[in-house]
């Protein structure tokens, strides 16, 4: 068999298609993921925030432009509707968000909970860093509000989330969504799905025998 | 609105640039599956990143660079394309990129381009040598003999210079860019967005 992890925040649109992509390939292909969320802020902070944000300040106009235009297009391949930026302002703050993802693992539940806080920010503009937006997202997924906002304050989700961030950056990562095959091959951005894909395909079928 | 043709690929590419041998290898292997043509432009990288993103040549954090040079093989892999240990960095593209234009001029462009970049990328082959690249060019089907006087044809160094603003007036600001009608496309990296595009394109009418 082989693995496949992939870290994502819901802040990001890219990641909301990576993860969509993702979903599609790996229900093809009948592999289970390792779902690992972080809060790509933190990244950043770790990362080198500075030259991240230098380096954006200096760009071309014409390069942010032709950004927009290139989500647009990669949301259009993927089948899902973004709206950037969003209505509530931007970035928005999802550690709360990203808490419940990982809080709601265990219960299986994290993917149905990760795509409707998708998209309640993507395509319904709504903040991810709000109680009630959260409170309605629980709802429509099929989750106890209370259970969830307690389940978000216990240390082990905190711990958690901490050790996803630390983890992507000591493994060489600095954004989302990355994802890991094997834990050999990092692959960084939705529009190296098809790397991913590919490299899924060999391994499995390379492995088919051993399954 | 605009009266380019809707049913044109162009591909704007410089000969030094690893991804452009890339995105010129990708997307020649879906245009032939497609059966659609590509209109390859010839241009100057260096002097669209001079007047438009001086940007692309400041450092990226460690991480990034770490991880573009493992991303780097991965593609080419998949792409099947071999990759030389030391890929070279030439100094002086232009006789490259003249020689390009020049070759057009005989319908050998393909032939001639996607030779530099395999020799430049497989086997290491330096593009700023007038040798090489006469070498290149009669490997490509092209006479010899005509290697420098197509170079000289003043007409040569003005289509280049006309391809170069043209990439940057079109919004472009690196290589390799696609363009399908007025619709962009930067990077190797995006050109399942140019393929979906000629599909939606094709099945629209």
């Amino acid at each position: 068999m082989v693995r496949i992890e992939c870290f994502f925040d819901c802040a990001s649109p890219w990641a909301y298609l990576g993860v969509t992509n993702l979903l599609g390939i790996t229900s093809r292909l009948g592999i289970a993921v390792s779902w690992r969320p972080v809060v790509v802020g933190f990244v950043f902070a770790q990362v080198n925030q500075e030259l991240y944000l230098d380096r954006r300040l200096r760009a071309p106009p014409l390069k942010g432009a032709y950004e927009g235009r290139e989500l647009q297009a990669w949301a259009e391949h993927a089948g899902v509707i973004v709206n950037s930026p969003p209505k509530c302002g931007h970035p928005v703050k999802t550690v709360k968000c990203m808490r419940g993802c990982i809080a709601l693992e265990p219960s299986g539940k994290l993917v149905p909970f990760a795509i409707a806080a998708y998209e309640a920010l993507w395509r319904d503009g709504r903040n991810l860093g709000h109680d009630d937006v959260l409170t309605d997202i629980c709802r429509q997924v099929g989750v106890n509000p209370d259970e969830f906002f307690a389940m978000i304050e216990a240390d082990e989700s905190k711990a958690q989330l901490k050790a996803n961030v630390d983890e992507l950056v000591a493994r060489g990562g600095f954004g989302v969504p990355t994802f890991y095959v094997d834990d050999e091959l990092m692959f960084f951005g939705n529009n190296r799905m098809r790397l991913v894909e590919h490299e899924l395909r060999e391994r499995l079928r390379l492995g088919g025998e051993a399954a | 609105m605009s009266d380019r043709d809707p049913a044109l690929i162009e591909g704007f590419f410089d000969c030094s640039c690893v991804w452009a041998w890339l995105a010129f290898e990708h997307a020649g292997w879906f245009a032939e599956q497609a059966g659609v043509a590509i209109r390859w432009r010839p241009v100057l990288a260096k002097d669209v990143f001079a007047q438009v993103n001086r940007a692309v040549h400041w450092p990226l954090p460690e991480a990034k660079q770490a991880y573009y040079a493992k991303d780097l093989p991965l593609w080419a892999d998949y792409l099947g394309l071999a990759l030389a240990d030391d890929l070279p960095e030439p100094e002086d593209m232009i006789p490259c990129m003249l020689a390009c234009v020049a070759a057009g001029r005989w319908g050998r462009l393909e032939a001639f381009a996607g030779g530099a970049m395999a020799g430049a990328f497989t086997h290491g082959r330096d593009l700023g040598d007038r040798a090489v690249l006469s070498k290149i060019w009669s490997e490509a089907g092209l006479p010899p003999a005509t290697f420098e006087e197509g170079l000289a044809w003043p007409d040569i160094a003005a289509e280049l210079a006309a391809n170069t603003r043209e990439l940057m007036e079109r919004g472009g600001f690196g290589v390799p860019t696609f363009f399908l009608g007025d619709a962009m496309f930067f990077g190797n990296d995006s050109l399942p967005l140019l393929e979906r595009a000629v599909a939606v394109r094709e099945m629209t009418g």
